[in-house]
């Protein structure tokens, strides 16, 4: 079972991809998710969407349609959901 | 019936008949007045519709000449103002198209806290449409502040941005933005876009204007215009947001 991982435009032009794709055949909570992006950033042309080693506190995570901050992290996932990482913008 | 009215019901009788402006609420748009920061790309169409939809005034913030690389979507400029400063340029304009009695104040410097403090005392309503996250938390601070809506307005290639904050009640840029976000100054944009996203803050600002509570207070909507994909997703307050944890409540 997998979560599926996704990135806004402007959020995966920085970033270098688009999505990604997350394991949950054992327990695995939103932090994992998170976790694993980070390692990817890291790794790659996103580094500057990292703050202090974890995504940058503009980042806005949501889950099933729904807004979530660092204290919902903890939250388990389930096969099927998927999390939407959006970078609001700037410009007109 | 009043001057203003009459001259509404000739000019505004095709708008008039949408179930959520009435005659009353037309009047009510007709006394608003407005404070945007820049009437670019984004800003300009914004404050356009807002001026033939019978607004009483328009106060904007836009510093800068104009240039070529800004005649693809800036339609308030004049072709032929190219050197010059866009302010006034943008005021002439938005003038032909206003009601008589209409008022612009144009500004051609980016706007300070000062200018936000002063002008949100008279003005009913702030929108930010500049491209730069300053001025945009500028004028949420400011709105709030003095208890007054704010609409938050971007873009950047095919993606469109629009935040309702209601003081007091939802969340607000601060809410969303606790950190100003990486950002790059020379961004893709597309006038359709631009136009786009600013005509969505015209149409939540006509709303609220008008004295109807059909906007989408708090919720963060993103438009992928490439994908044709729209999100409504509602943001919590942060109960320690600096400019909206002790905002007053704007008056109904």
């Amino acid at each position: 079972m997998t979560v599926r991982i996704e990135l806004t435009s402007r959020l995966a032009e920085i970033a270098g991809f688009a999505g990604d794709s997350l394991d949950v055949s054992s327990p695995r909570t939103l932090r994992d998710a998170l976790i694993a992006v980070e390692q990817r950033l890291v790794c790659g042309s996103g580094s500057e969407l990292l703050a202090r080693g974890r995504l940058h506190p503009s980042i806005l995570v949501v889950l099933n349609e729904c807004a979530c901050t660092r204290a919902d992290e903890n939250v388990p996932l389930r096969g099927g959901e998927t999390i939407r990482l959006m970078l609001p913008v700037a410009g007109g | 019936m009043s001057t203003l009215l009459m001259e509404a019901t000739d000019r505004y009788r095709r708008q008039k008949l949408l179930p959520w402006l009435d005659e009353e609420s037309q009047e009510r748009i007709c006394r608003s007045s407005v404070l945007i920061t820049r009437v670019g790309g984004l800003g300009g169409p914004l404050a356009q519709s807002l001026a033939v939809a019978g607004i009483g005034q328009v106060v904007f913030f836009h510093e800068g000449i104009l240039g070529e690389e800004d005649l693809h979507r800036m339609v308030l400029m004049d072709p032929q103002g190219l050197g010059e400063d866009r302010a006034p340029q943008a005021a002439d304009t938005l003038r032909k198209w206003g009601r008589p009695g209409f008022r612009v104040n144009g500004f051609a410097n980016r706007i300070t806290a000062q200018d936000a403090a002063r002008w949100m005392r008279e003005c009913d309503l702030a929108i930010g449409a500049a491209p730069t996250y300053e001025e945009r938390f500028l004028l949420n601070d400011a709105a709030l502040a003095a208890g007054k809506p704010y609409i938050d307005a971007a873009m950047y290639g095919g993606e469109v941005h629009i935040l309702c904050v209601d003081p007091g009640q939802s969340a607000c840029l601060r809410c969303l933005l606790p950190e100003e976000p990486p950002w790059r100054h020379d961004f893709p944009v597309l006038g359709a876009v631009c136009a786009m996203t600013g005509n969505w803050a015209a149409l939540f600002a006509l709303r609220i204007l008008a004295g109807t509570n059909q906007v989408p207070w708090g919720e963060y909507l993103h438009f992928d215009t490439d994908a044709l994909k729209l999100t409504r997703t509602p943001i919590p307050r942060r109960a320690d947001c600096a400019a909206c944890a002790n905002a007053r409540r704007r008056r109904p």
